[in-house]
């Protein structure tokens, strides 16, 4: 059974979709990536499940959280909010892109982490040493935990913020660009550190990314986001090394791989489709150097490879016949 | 073309830059590479006279500069941020326009056009238009539209894509790449992005708290890298199935107001050893041609057995 399994989500802004059809599962202790550029809906997806999303988008479809040690599975799109109070952070939390404005700048560190606990564990006793234990769980010390927020560098920020999303032993941790404002060392060090805490914790995590480098080096399984949905998924590895739709494929040649090849790939043409006026069959249709008539159909997400999906029509593609554009298409 | 020798700049007891010298050759696409705060954006600054130095010169053509103004003209400068650097009440047209009014140039239109041309913004889409009607790569080809209209021989690029998706990262360095090769332009790329300057660059220098310790031809610096700091930024870059074994660095880089002594790194070194707390190792030929790095483990006395 899966620790989460979303079916059929929509996400609508004034009528129309902005996440559609979108079908997601995550298993105990697994490290799901999630992939898109800016707008693809990616963040979207993260805020339908924690239930956080603003006003003026409205979800359907299912999301249903088992965590471990209950019987009753959560229906977390049926929650209320009071509900879901009992639900994030304790089950389910969220670690932001910029860490600085989501932990209150104005209280320790330490004492942020204490109201987290306390809110779900009213009756717990001292907390001094298990926050020393979290703090130490993700690299920091006692005295990080007495700073304030602005006292600490970015990436211990980070860090805290982990610590934050840790302190009621979530089953799944969801990080939106966990380490997009961090350098790359301190990159490197944060995506250690969530490894490590799999592998300790047998925490389930969503990274999401734009960076497929840094997806393919965390996470076992891949969903590739385009204007909304869903392009393609599968194992890590094998979508970063054979990638079965366009969009992934162009947007791994523009990722320059040190030691590879050198000079600047083809850039994808054009820019993502605006949400309110889509274009008809496949999204990608219009940048795509391949699309031919048939691509006026929208085409499903299916099984192309073991265990790899793709929405695309031309799919299983032959590393060679990514060589073989199609002018004479309707792009 | 722009030569810095032993550059020195402070902001109060930071010294962002500490003692840089740099070749830009005419027609190079050169990459510095570093972190936050290793001072890479200060020293683009200071090489064309926007920020003071407290030491050192910087020498166009073999001649310490004196006149910024001439310099300016001949080497321009394209920011990271394309949305805090257009005027958002200028038409593209007047942006672009901009530089050649405030140096007196007669005959302006035909010089925009071009410009435009050159970034793939055709002018009779897009001169008439605000910034807020473009998208942020179209954003940036304007930022550089406007600073190729002088025709200058260099462009210094402070993190030109960083900001922009990974799709559109890729039509404007390959606006930028088309330059060099129809404009014969020297490009200055300072980047945290250590693919970008391999993908890109001819040669790169690394920074790291004020210093360049490590400089070389791409292929040295990347495949061959000699410097543990250069070292850790290589196995740093995310890919599949990375093994990163020792390589990485410890912690973070203490901020340009409290420099160690001896070798700036070697507080977080994984190969430290007796003299780096006492000795600050100057650049040292790596061995292979061009190739140079700041690490006592080079200098030829010492003998690499001895601390295996």
């Amino acid at each position: 059974m899966s620790l989460l399994e979303i079916e059929g989500l929509e996400v609508r802004h004034r009528g129309q979709p902005i996440v559609a059809g979108v079908d997601l599962a995550v298993e105990p202790g697994e490290a799901l990536g999630l992939a898109g550029e800016s707008g693809c809906g990616k963040t979207t997806t993260a805020l339908a499940i924690m239930k956080l999303l603003p006003p003026a988008l409205e979800p359907s479809g299912t999301i249903t959280l088992r965590p471990p040690g209950t019987d009753e599975p959560v229906r977390i799109d049926r929650r209320t909010e009071r509900g879901m109070q009992l639900v994030r952070w304790r089950h389910v939390s969220l670690v932001f892109q910029g860490a600085m404005n989501a932990l209150d700048p104005v209280q320790r560190v330490d004492r942020q982490i204490l109201e987290a606990i306390r809110l779900h564990e009213p009756r717990a006793g001292k907390l001094g040493g298990r926050i020393k234990e979290l703090l130490n769980t993700v690299g920091l010390t006692s005295a990080h935990g007495r700073a304030y927020p602005h006292q600490l560098s970015g990436g211990q920020r980070q860090r805290a913020m982990i610590a934050l999303a840790l302190a009621c032993r979530p089953a799944l941790v969801i990080a939106d660009e966990p380490t997009t404002a961090l350098d790359v060392i301190m990159q490197a060090q944060v995506l250690e550190l969530l490894e490590r805490l799999r592998t300790e914790l047998g925490l389930a995590l969503i990274l999401i990314s734009h960076d497929l480098a840094v997806l393919a080096e965390a996470c076992d399984r891949l969903a590739v986001m385009y204007a909304g949905r869903i392009v393609e998924s599968g194992p890590a590895e094998q979508v970063f090394r054979a990638p079965q739709h366009p969009y992934t494929k162009r947007l791994l040649d523009s990722l320059p791989v040190i030691g590879g090849a050198r000079g600047v790939a083809d850039p994808i043409p054009g820019t993502p489709p605006d949400p309110h006026d889509p274009p008809e069959g496949c999204t990608f249709r219009p940048r795509c150097p391949y699309a031919a008539d048939v691509c006026l159909e929208e085409p499903a997400l299916r099984e192309v490879a073991s265990g790899q999906r793709a929405a695309c029509h031309f799919a299983p593609w032959e590393p060679e016949s990514w060589a073989v554009r199609r002018p004479g298409g309707t792009p | 073309m722009i030569a810095v020798r032993d550059l020195h700049v402070h902001y109060r007891a930071a010294r962002a830059v500490d003692g840089v010298s740099l070749d830009w050759r005419p027609g190079e696409v050169l990459g510095v590479v570093g972190e936050s705060g290793c001072g890479k954006s200060t020293l683009a600054r200071a090489m064309l006279g926007l920020v003071p130095a407290a030491a050192g010169t910087v020498e166009l053509d073999g001649q310490a500069v004196r006149e910024w103004r001439a310099l300016r003209r001949r080497v321009q400068m394209v920011f990271q941020d394309p949305y805090q650097t257009l005027n958002p009440r200028m038409r593209v047209r007047a942006i672009v326009e901009e530089p050649l009014v405030i140096s007196g140039a007669g005959d302006r239109g035909p010089l925009v056009d071009r410009a435009l041309a050159d970034v793939g913004l055709p002018p009779e889409r897009f001169a008439d238009r605000y910034p807020h009607e473009l998208s942020g790569g179209q954003r940036q080809r304007v930022a550089i539209a406007a600073a190729l209209v002088l025709d200058p021989e260099g462009l210094i690029c402070d993190e030109p894509v960083s900001m922009l998706d990974v799709s559109v990262r890729a039509q404007v360095l390959k606006v930028l790449m088309d330059l060099r090769a129809s404009r014969s332009l020297a490009l200055l790329f300072i980047t945290h992005d250590l693919g970008l300057a391999w993908a890109l660059c001819d040669r790169i220098a690394v920074m790291y708290l004020g210093r360049i310790v490590e400089q070389g031809s791409a292929q040295q610096v990347i495949e061959q890298p000699r410097h543990p700091y250069t070292q850790a930024l290589v196995a740093a870059v995310p890919a599949p199935d990375r093994d990163r074994g020792a390589k990485l660095v410890a912690g973070e880089p203490p901020d340009a107001a409290h420099i160690p002594p001896g070798c700036r790194l070697h507080p977080r070194c994984p190969h430290r050893f007796e003299p780096c707390d006492r000795e600050d190792p100057p650049l040292f030929d790596a061995g292979d041609g061009d190739h140079r790095a700041a690490c006592l483990l080079l200098r030829p006395s010492e003998s690499p057995a001895a601390h295996a």
